[in-house]
């Protein structure tokens, strides 16, 4: 055959008259295979002709050409009425059309509006129901649109096509590519029972589809009842059978359409009706007029075709189109606003008499200061916005109560400035202030004070180390008297005010410091050596040289230093408790070196020292004459040493050793106190909250120390020399414990101790390490030499490099500030020798071990501390707590590895445990050790906070966890961890729990606090009550007091006296005794 | 007679301009006077005699009770002063920068709140001998112009018509900074006795009532209202109001201007009492007794107008009836 086969369809071109006269000329499919993309195939195949022509012919002649078949179509279509066969005018215009519009959907088309005329034209002509036309007109709308079960249905009902072949086969394909084989297969049995014509193809292709199901493994006679359930399966995705394992997938279909598909069952068989029921969950399609459901329901109802109107294709997809509704109350969204014309607005008025005012200002402001020009901005704004009422007038002139910076001057600063009063020299004013305390003070005191003033100032210093020695010639030695007390209140009152006259003085110095500082200071101090007549026991120490250094470095305005320690609480020391405390001083040392300097010292340097040390507190133990005597036996030849006489203030200045000039000898009562007097300036420069660990913040406050760590009993400095004998060190402690594994003497290295000066340690073995440095157990060969026991003369050595004196300065300030027997709780320091590189602290050697070693025992045995060693141990600590915090220190790093047990022998030891350290009970505690991280509060100012500027882990407080500045939390939560720790033998974790906000404090300054508390519960026979306490208030410091203040001192020491009384009470009960308890832990 | 049994002037005033009188707060007839003139006095005015004085080394401009017995001041010479009445023994409690302005008595925290023009509220603790307990700059420099105090709340009026509310347990922080009701520098401030809010005056002749609560409804409360302006001339002078106390037992207010006259106002009812007769000059400073018999008035040119001449300064004690500061229940129809 010629005919061509065109586009990928098989099938053959069925033979049309026109096609026919145009065989001859067939075209070539070159000349529209530019366009074969857009050509839909249709079964029957298309002319090849047709589309050649279609798509070789110029668009607009085709227009015309295809509006001239539209317009003939419609003119045919227009007399319907009149033809026999009505609907064959529809299939030739269907046809033409299919043919002359190859894109078939495409917008021009209209195929689709055209099926959807002709089918709907003739639903209810019963020529037609039978007519395979009109179906296949029907079935290629169904295609166009999309192919439902529905148009089956509705076909159904209508009767249309029943009785052909062609339904059924469309009918069923469509349920068998749904996957409703059953339906497919009762469709086709309809079909057959019905008997459509043509029969043979029907039944050739029910054949066919028996043989796909049966390739498929589907049954109908077992599946039958199973696949009525498949609908409801839908969303889920079809089970082919309950038994079988093969789940189809979800078909795609039936999940958008699930509504469509009922109503088709609904159409095609009573059985799935009842899905319709079923399936009312389902209710997502709504259908208000009821035009698809109602119809659908109704024709199963009654039976007949009231469905009569399938609807079109555009009234199907009415849920894409807005429904008409009320306008009434709706605002239409405006696009574009609404612009009203400019009207001219309100004139502002101006008055103009003001206006002239200001400008006037304004102008000779600016001859004044030709940089102001933001005030000009500003000047009238602010005087027009706050205009006078009309009528009214000032009683003032407003403008004199501006400055130049349009800031607001009140009548008074006005007045004073009128009177002259405001540009007072500070000065003056401070001066007038002190004039009621001079009165008081007797002359020589001030000379003596000025005179000091002077060699402390650096440019001075030159000078005052010439005229040193006939200055201090005159240097009036204390007698030695027996009546102390007379002595003491002879000089109290003096001191008190010279400190006083001494502020002052600095604070003179402070203000002039700006300009040419030097010149002044030197002209006052030669003013001042010319009026000194009766000079006083002052030296030039290097201490308060750097305090002089400092402030001029500082250079800080007048405004920053500090005049609040006016009346430091140091400065008038009550002359009981400086007897006390000296009493109490010489009572609580151990026997140490001091005692045996002061044997080899003569009476009258005692003497003189104990004089000294009873003028005040400030110089008490801080650096007793006979030490520092001691310091230069190690620098000087014994000989010059011989040659040294109570006035031992020369030799630092002209020393030449290395560190000579550091030390200070003697200090007189005068230094101390004006010293203390400035600490603050130094510190107001930190920021708050800061990092009390800082190494530059320990160092600035350790140069500013007054009097300087150096100068503390036992400091031994050389931090110029470098000594790095940390190796060796630990070299000799390693082959120390090899030998005495070997069982060899301790003695064996004996011949080899480490020299510091003029002490010398045999080292055994490594007790600790950390992060800070070393600490080892050492003998010390003058104690040992003299009875060799060994451990009376056993010290612990600790070594920190890089080297630091912080320590050794905080255990001292313990020590002078710690006046109660709780300073046995207190690790006592012997020496610290200071080198550049390192720092040996040689303290007292406790063999007993710390809490921790006591916990990892008991542990060890699966028990736990006794609760009543706990009691003991917990109160202890809280007293030492509370003593320390007292001395305005915080230990910092309270751990139970940091808790030494401190359990001595004693002769007499009662039973009954007694709190305040009788009957032997004093011999039994702990002592608290590494001041490493300790801070002294004193240093900063009161509202000083801190934050922690280290990796913080569970054993921190919180505040340093959550980076939140804390103070005195630290020591709490490290104490409740250590009671925590003794309880539980475990660390402690803890949790929050919600508090009640703090009723009193109202207003936004609320804060609502977390109130938090450990995570173990303690355990049914303990003190619950009191340790539940105890803990509330360690880890809510900040909720004990009302006004949220801490310390809690006050709080711990009144849970602490519960815990003692308690002890008291239990302390041997139910065949426990403390006593037994300590005893079992002092023996092992 | 009638009148002198009503008010009578102190004998011995001070020499130069009244910065502030100040009434015992445990007793009804000390009063303390603050001048110019830099003393301190103290009257008894029961028996209208000068009972003692101190000096500062400049101009005071404010004074405080802390009790009955020790008397706080701070002037020009940048200092605080204490002075014992029973010992006469005084002593400097501490420094500020600049001039001290202010100064206040916590009866709840003990300490003295100083304000100064060097920008900072000062806290005190007088029972230490470092007494100094904090120092906290306020807004960005401003100049501390009044200060008033209840229970633990602070109000500090500054320069720049700027309020700042501070609790003083937590100086650290701001409660509430607000700007002022009014439009012009502020001369004073005073806390309601019954802590709800304060009053505040300008030299515009203006006071407003204001409330702690940030609370909207309370908030909507406020107000403000022109006084102390004399119609001269067909025109309206206003003169600064330079003085405010309230009365503490019936919560109404006294308010003193440049044109020396005394207005008592009921704040609840927003309605003036009593309006006495024109004093010789500006009124400087006034305050109730404890209970509120008596009302000192310092009639003293307060330099608004510059140097010029002006009447002798002096202390007005006026006794006040029991009803004369009462508020007045408005009857409305129950």
């Amino acid at each position: 055959m010629e005919r061509k086969k065109v586009i990928s369809n098989v099938q053959q071109v069925t033979m049309n008259n026109k096609e026919f006269q145009h065989l001859k000329n067939i075209p070539e499919f070159s000349s529209f295979e530019h366009q074969k993309e857009n050509i839909l195939p249709v079964k029957q195949g298309r002319s090849a002709a047709a589309l050649s022509q279609i798509f070789s012919s110029e668009p607009s002649a085709l227009y015309t050409e295809l509006q001239a078949g539209h317009d003939k179509f419609n003119a045919e279509l227009e007399n319907l009425d009149e033809l026999d066969d009505p609907f064959d005018v529809y299939d030739r215009y269907i046809k033409w059309t299919m043919e002359n519009y190859p894109q078939a959907s495409g917008p021009h088309s209209k195929v689709c509006q055209l099926l959807e005329r002709a089918s709907n034209s003739f639903i209810n002509d019963a020529r037609y129901k039978n007519d395979p036309r009109y179906l296949r007109c029907w079935l290629q709308y169904s295609k166009h649109v999309r192919r439902l079960k529905e148009h089956f249905a509705f076909l159904k009902s209508n009767g249309i096509g029943l009785d052909l072949a062609t339904y059924y086969e469309e009918y069923a394909e469509l349920m068998e590519e749904m996957k409703c084989f059953k339906e497919a297969n009762e469709i086709f049995e309809t079909g057959i029972s019905r008997r459509a014509q043509p029969l043979g193809r029907l039944n050739k292709r029910y054949k066919q589809f028996l043989t796909r199901m049966e390739s498929n493994g589907v049954n109908f006679n077992t599946t039958v009842t199973q696949l009525n359930l498949n609908p409801r399966r839908t969303i889920l995705g079809s089970k082919s059978s309950a038994s079988s394992t093969q789940s189809q997938p979800m078909n795609v279909f039936h999940q958008r359409n699930p509504i469509s598909h009922v109503v088709s069952d609904v159409g095609s068989t009573n059985v799935i009706s009842n899905n319709n029921n079923n399936n009312g969950k389902l209710d997502i399609f709504y259908d208000p007029y009821g035009e698809v459901g109602n119809a659908a329901i109704t024709s199963t109802d009654s039976g007949t075709s009231t469905w009569n109107n399938y609807g079109t294709y555009l009234t199907r997809k009415k849920e894409d189109i807005r429904e008409a509704e009320q306008w009434r109350g709706v605002t239409l969204p405006q696009n574009k606003k609404v612009y009203t014309p400019m009207v001219a607005k309100l004139e502002v008025y101006r008055d103009k008499s003001v206006e002239h005012d200001s400008t006037n200002i304004r102008q000779c402001n600016e001859q004044i200061n030709k940089k102001e020009t933001t005030f000009q901005e500003k000047r009238p704004k602010q005087v027009k916005r706050y205009e006078l009422g009309q009528k009214e007038r000032w009683s003032i002139k407003i403008n004199d109560f501006y400055d130049e910076n349009d800031d607001e001057i009140s009548f008074e600063e006005k007045r004073a400035k009128a009177l002259e009063l405001l540009e007072v020299k500070l000065s003056e004013i401070v001066e007038d202030k002190f004039e009621p305390q001079e009165k008081n003070t007797n002359d020589k005191k001030k000379i003596t004070l000025q005179s000091c003033n002077i060699e402390n100032t650096p440019e001075a210093k030159h000078y005052v180390l010439e005229t040193k020695s006939p200055v201090l010639e005159q240097i009036p030695i204390i007698q030695p008297s027996k009546t102390e007390c007379n002595d003491i209140e002879e000089y109290n009152i003096p001191v008190h005010k010279i400190n006083r006259l001494c502020k002052f003085k600095f604070l003179l110095i402070s203000i002039y410091a700006s300009d040419n500082t030097l010149t002044f200071v030197q002209k006052l101090a030669s003013d001042m050596n010319t009026i000194v007549k009766k000079p006083s026991p002052t030296i030039c120490t290097k201490a308060a040289l750097s305090d002089i250094i400092g402030m001029f470095t500082f250079t800080q305005p007048s405004k920053d230093i500090r005049n609040h320690n006016i009346d430091d609480e140091n400065v008038a020391p009550n002359t009981n408790v400086v007897h006390q405390q000296s009493a109490n001083s010489n009572h609580s040392q151990k026997p140490s070196k001091i005692s045996q300097i002061d044997g080899r010292e003569t009476d009258d340097q005692k003497n003189n020292e104990n004089s000294r040390g009873n003028k005040s507190k400030n110089f008490d133990t801080v650096t007793p004459i006979k030490e520092t005597r001691r310091e230069y036996m190690l620098i000087t030849t014994p000989s010059r040493e011989l040659e040294q006489h109570a006035i031992t203030e020369v030799r630092p200045s002209t020393n030449e050793s290395g560190f000579g000039d550091t030390r200070a000898d003697s200090v007189s009562p005068i230094e101390c106190i004006e010293e203390d007097s400035l600490e603050s300036p130094t510190f107001t420069q930190l920021s708050n909250p800061c990092n009390p660990l800082d190494r530059k913040v320990i160092e600035q406050i350790l140069v500013a120390i007054r009097p300087p760590v150096n100068r503390y009993k036992g400091f031994y400095d050389a931090q110029l020399q470098t000594f790095n004998h940390g190796s060796k060190i630990e070299e000799i402690a390693r082959s120390w414990n090899v030998q005495s594994r070997r069982g060899t003497s301790i003695l064996i290295n004996g011949d080899k101790p480490v020299i510091f000066f003029n002490d010398s340690f045999l080292i055994n073995q490594k007790i600790d390490e950390g992060g800070y440095g070393k600490i080892y157990r050492v003998l010390d060969t003058n104690d040992f030499a003299d009875d060799q026991d060994e451990k009376k003369s056993s010290r612990a050595l600790k070594i920190e490099t890089p080297s630091s004196a912080w320590e050794f300065y905080i255990i001292r300030q313990l020590q002078e500030r710690i006046i109660s027997p709780t300073i046995d709780s207190i690790i006592s320091v012997y020496s610290l020798y200071c080198y550049k590189d390192e720092s040996y602290m040689v303290m007292e050697f406790c063999h007993q071990g710390t809490i921790l070693d006591a916990i990892n025992k008991a542990k060890k045995d699966n028990s736990q501390l006794d609760e009543l060693l706990v009691f003991f141990f917990t109160i202890e600590l809280l007293k030492t707590m509370e003593s320390i915090h007292q001395a305005g220190i915080i230990h910092g790093d309270i751990k139970a590895d940091n808790c030494i047990l401190r359990l001595e022998p004693t002769v007499e030891w009662g039973s009954r445990y007694d709190p305040s350290g009788a009957n032997g009970w004093s011999k039994k505690g702990i002592k608290l050790i590494d001041f490493g991280r300790s801070i002294d509060v004193t240093l900063f100012p009161n509202d000083m906070k801190f934050i922690a500027e280290w990796v913080t882990d569970d054993q921190d407080c919180v505040e340093m966890r959550e980076g939140r500045p804390w103070k005195w939390q630290a020591d709490y939560y490290g104490l409740a961890g250590v009671v925590h720790c003794m309880l539980h033998n475990q660390y402690m974790q803890i949790t929050p729990i919600l508090a009640e906000s703090n009723n009193l404090m109202s207003g936004p300054a609320t804060m609502a606090l977390k109130r938090y508390k450990p995570i173990l519960s303690f355990k049914r026979y303990w003190q619950g009550e009191l340790w539940q306490k105890l803990f509330d208030l360690l880890l809510n410091p900040l909720l004990a007091k009302k006004d949220g203040q801490m310390p809690i001192t006050q709080e711990l020491k009144n849970i602490r006296e519960e815990f003692e009384q308690y002890l008291i009470q239990n302390c041997e009960k139910n065949g426990k005794s403390l006593k037994g308890l300590l005893k079992k832990l002092e023996v092992s | 007679m009638q009148q002198q049994q009503q008010q009578f002037e102190l004998v011995d005033p001070p020499s130069d301009a009244i910065s502030s009188v100040v009434f015992c707060p445990t007793t009804s007839n000390h009063l303390l006077v603050s001048s110019w003139d830099k003393t301190v006095k103290l009257y008894d005015v029961d028996d209208n005699s000068l009972r003692a004085s101190f000096q500062h080394k400049a101009s005071v401009l404010d004074c405080c009770f802390s009790d009955g017995a020790h008397v706080f001041s701070g002037g020009l010479d940048h200092c605080i002063k204490s002075f014992d009445i029973n010992t006469t023994n005084e002593s400097v409690v501490g420094l500020h920068d600049k001039a001290v302005k202010c100064v206040e008595y916590s009866l709840e925290k003990h300490m003295i709140v100083s304000g100064s023009w060097d920008c900072t509220i000062r806290l005190w603790d007088v029972r230490k001998k470092d007494a100094l307990f904090g120092q906290y700059e306020i807004g960005d420099g401003a100049k501390v112009f009044a200060l008033s105090l209840v229970y633990y709340k602070l109000v500090v009026a500054t320069a720049g018509r700027q309020f700042f509310i501070y609790d003083i347990r937590n100086m650290s922080e701001t409660i509430q900074k607000r700007e002022s009701s009014l439009k012009f520098m502020t001369r004073c401030v005073k806390c309601m006795p019954n802590r709800q809010g304060y009053a505040s005056s300008s030299i515009e002749g203006r006071v407003a009532v204001e409330f702690f609560d940030p609370s909207p409804e309370i908030q909507a409360r406020k107000y403000a209202f022109k006084c102390h302006r004399k119609v001269i001339d067909g025109v309206d002078t206003v003169y600064p109001v330079n003085a405010l106390a309230f009365n503490p037992t019936h919560g109404t207010f006294a308010s003193g201007g440049a044109d020396g006259v005394v207005n008592i106002w009921d704040g609840f009812n927003k309605k003036r009492l009593k309006q006495y007769p024109q004093y010789p000059t500006s009124i400087a400073s006034l305050d109730f007794s404890r209970e509120g018999q008596y009302l000192a008035i310092a009639s003293s040119y307060t330099f608004e107008e510059g140097e010029k001449d002006h009447p002798p300064d002096s202390v007005f004690i006026r006794h006040i009836g029991e009803n004369e500061c009462k508020p007045r229940i408005v009857t409305s129809s129950a």
